[in-house]
């Protein structure tokens, strides 16, 4: 685990690189935008795009998350507990073979 | 006689002999249809067969050009790597349905004309409820009765925009239909309710994850991809498609990473991938159909592989939900790969599908300086990195042990998830082979045109901004991990807007209705049970007034019309 996180500090490391390298002109570096070449555009898109869509997704969470169970309480009789109907539970059932 | 029937036609016929075959027999069966029928496909010439004149309407059941032969294609592949894997399957049900289901979804790609479409529109519908059925859960048979509503109604949607454009234009013919009468609109949401639309989507992740292993895998290759190719033949370059499909490709990847239902991620999931899609038939012509279609090939067999390995999972531990695994990589190591495979892909890491095929999408958005939606879809990338990248494979098959003991599973699984997975890589690292499958179209670059064959998806500063992108995003992941501020998955109903007629709304129509409602859906029931009958009677029989050809087409357009909205209520009032 420890080796994986040293990795993607690396390659985040190199990508920087990379992008500097084409921006010297060691080859041709370009986008449709002007920013897209700006040094770290990329990066701290992707970066905070996924800080951000983690955050308010938690907002979300907050908003709409119910009991697992929540739409059973409105439906109109109790779903009849059959051990049948749970067959999904057990191993090699959930096909719904025979 | 034969080459001039539909192969969705011929495909569905087929399904129909299953029953009377005896067990693996079955599975053969379902696998050697397919595989016969793209054989057929591959030589039948370009141009329209399989015409039946009924007099004042022409149908034209096989029109074979580039773009349908394309998703006719696509289709035989999904039927065939479906039909392996589901080659454990023991169940008349389900084997019929899923042959029925592709058929018809072939069939619709060929049809020539509104009516033809309209029947596959119906025919899948109905066959693809039965994968979701087939679970026998309870949970299963009322989604899938809400599935089967909203599906009815797309092609209520669909028949009366065809006999309103037939009335206006005399033709039925299935080409460009545009915005420009109410006809239009309602075949736009006929369409969008398949498509997934903003609104219209819910059907789509309430009955997918209740669905069987193998049911949802042919269930996420047909409808809405085909939905994709209507939407292409009749509303390219329209422009709300656009904003319609940025929408989709930004709103599904919140819910995606509050869901723990990981085949229920998949398919919020799948919403957004097709908004990418509908953002590129909105560009019209060029990098946007293109686009569009290209996506739709990649996403099929991507989409399609990552709903294989949950299948595989649910399979094998008869458990989907993030919370509940974890650890499975120790005994599951095949599918784990797999699955990181179909992860890769659909993150767009170069030399994996999606690169070359969204890219086609994202750079005709650059084209048309959509600065806006360009940022959109930019978002879009990470976020599916997010939950389709990292989500899906880390807490299923990493993430922290959950004591779960297994094995791989059947080997039909086993087959139909490699053969997948070496697509994804295929389509990657020579995504020309897929280009040349295209219509031949011209890319506009800064005004210039360009082949989409000589279109050159891996240029160095490309593949450096997307590898930052995705890199960084990663890191972001790391970051968060690492510190312990990842937020932990957490079971749950998420609410989306089918609360309005799943929720408190619903209790309260009904505690104020029962007495009135319930005779209602009786009557329905009544209507519907005598009134078929007559309906069939009534479209063979009964002339018009005049005894005119239109008179009597709209007597047919309206007892049909008539009969499936009896259906859809009596449907909705018993659900």
């Amino acid at each position: 685990m420890k080796k994986l996180v040293h990795f993607s500090y690396g390659l985040c490391g190199f990508l920087v690189l990379t992008h500097v390298l084409g921006l010297v002109g060691v080859y041709d570096l370009h986008g449709h935008y002007s920013w897209e070449t700006w040094p770290g555009f990329y990066a701290l898109y992707g970066f905070g795009a996924y800080m951000a869509l983690v955050v308010l997704a938690e907002v979300l969470r907050a908003a709409v998350q119910k009991s697992p169970d929540y739409y059973d309480a409105f439906d109109p009789e109790p779903v009849d507990p059959e051990p049948d109907d749970h067959g999904h539970h057990d191993h090699g059932h959930a096909d719904g073979g025979h | 006689m034969l080459a001039s029937v539909s192969p969705g036609l011929l495909i569905c016929l087929a399904a129909l002999l299953i029953p009377l075959l005896q067990g693996k027999l079955r599975s053969a069966w379902s696998v050697l249809v397919p595989l016969l029928s793209l054989i057929d496909l591959c030589l039948r010439d370009q141009g329209v067969d399989g015409v039946i004149d009924l007099g004042a309407v022409t149908l034209t059941t096989v029109r074979l050009d580039q773009t349908a032969f394309f998703f006719a294609l696509l289709f035989h592949v999904a039927l065939i790597i479906g039909t392996i894997y589901a080659w454990h399957v023991d169940d008349p049900v389900q084997q019929v349905a899923a042959l029925i289901y592709g058929g018809g979804a072939i069939g619709a790609a060929l049809a020539g004309d509104m009516i033809t479409l309209f029947v596959y529109w119906e025919v899948i519908a109905v066959a693809s409820v039965f994968l979701v059925w087939a679970r026998r859960t309870e949970r299963a048979y009322a989604a899938g009765q809400r599935y089967l509503i909203w599906q009815i109604v797309s092609g209520v949607l669909l028949l009366a925009g065809a006999l309103m454009i037939y009335q206006d234009t005399g033709s039925l013919a299935f080409d460009r239909i545009g915005l420009e009468g109410p006809a239009g609109w309602l075949i736009l949401i006929a369409f969008g309710i398949k498509a997934g639309f903003p609104l219209l989507h819910t059907w789509l992740v309430d009955a997918y994850p209740e669905a069987t292993p193998s049911g949802t895998v042919f269930l996420s290759a047909f409808t809405t991809k085909l939905a994709v190719y209507a939407l292409i033949r009749g509303f390219a370059g329209e422009e709300l498609l656009i904003w319609v499909g940025s929408v989709m490709a930004i709103f599904p990847i919140f819910y995606a990473v509050i869901e723990d239902d990981l085949r229920r991620v998949l398919s919020y999931s799948m919403i957004n991938q097709v908004g990418f899609m509908v953002v590129g038939v909105g560009l019209g012509a060029g990098f946007g159909v293109s686009g569009a279609m290209a996506h739709a090939f990649a996403d099929v067999i991507f989409k399609g592989l990552l709903f294989m390995t949950m299948g595989a999972v649910l399979h094998q531990t008869g458990k989907v939900a993030a919370s509940e695994l974890g650890g499975l990589y120790k005994t599951m190591p095949y599918t784990t790969v797999c699955c990181l495979v179909g992860a890769i892909s659909i993150s767009a890491f170069p030399l994996f599908s999606a690169f070359a095929t969204k890219s086609l999408v994202v750079d005709g958005v650059a084209e048309a300086h959509l600065t806006g939606v360009w940022f959109i879809l930019v978002f879009a990338s990470a976020g599916v990195l997010h939950h389709a990248g990292i989500k899906i494979p880390f807490f299923a098959f990493f993430a922290h042990d959950q004591g779960l003991r297994t094995t791989e599973a059947p080997w039909g699984m086993r087959i139909a998830m490699g053969t997948s997975a070496v697509l994804c890589v295929a389509v990657g690292i020579y995504p020309w082979a897929l280009y040349e499958l295209l219509p031949p179209d011209l890319l506009l670059v800064h005004g210039e045109g360009l082949a989409v064959t000589d279109y050159q998806p891996y240029t160095l500063s490309h593949v450096v901004f997307q590898l930052q992108i995705l890199c960084f995003a990663i890191l972001a992941f790391v970051v968060l991990m690492v510190t312990h501020k990842h937020p932990p998955e957490t079971p749950g109903t998420n609410l989306d807007v089918d609360w309005l007629w799943r929720g408190p709304l619903k209790r309260g129509l009904r505690a104020a209705f029962d007495g009135p409602l319930a005779k209602l859906a009786k009557g329905f029931e009544h209507a519907a049970l005598t009134g078929v009958p007559a309906a069939i009677s009534h479209v063979f029989m009964a002339p018009g007034p005049d005894g005119g050809r239109l008179a009597r087409n709209w007597a047919m357009g309206s007892s049909v019309f008539a009969f499936l909205a009896l259906l859809a209520g009596w449907l909705l009032l018993s659900a």
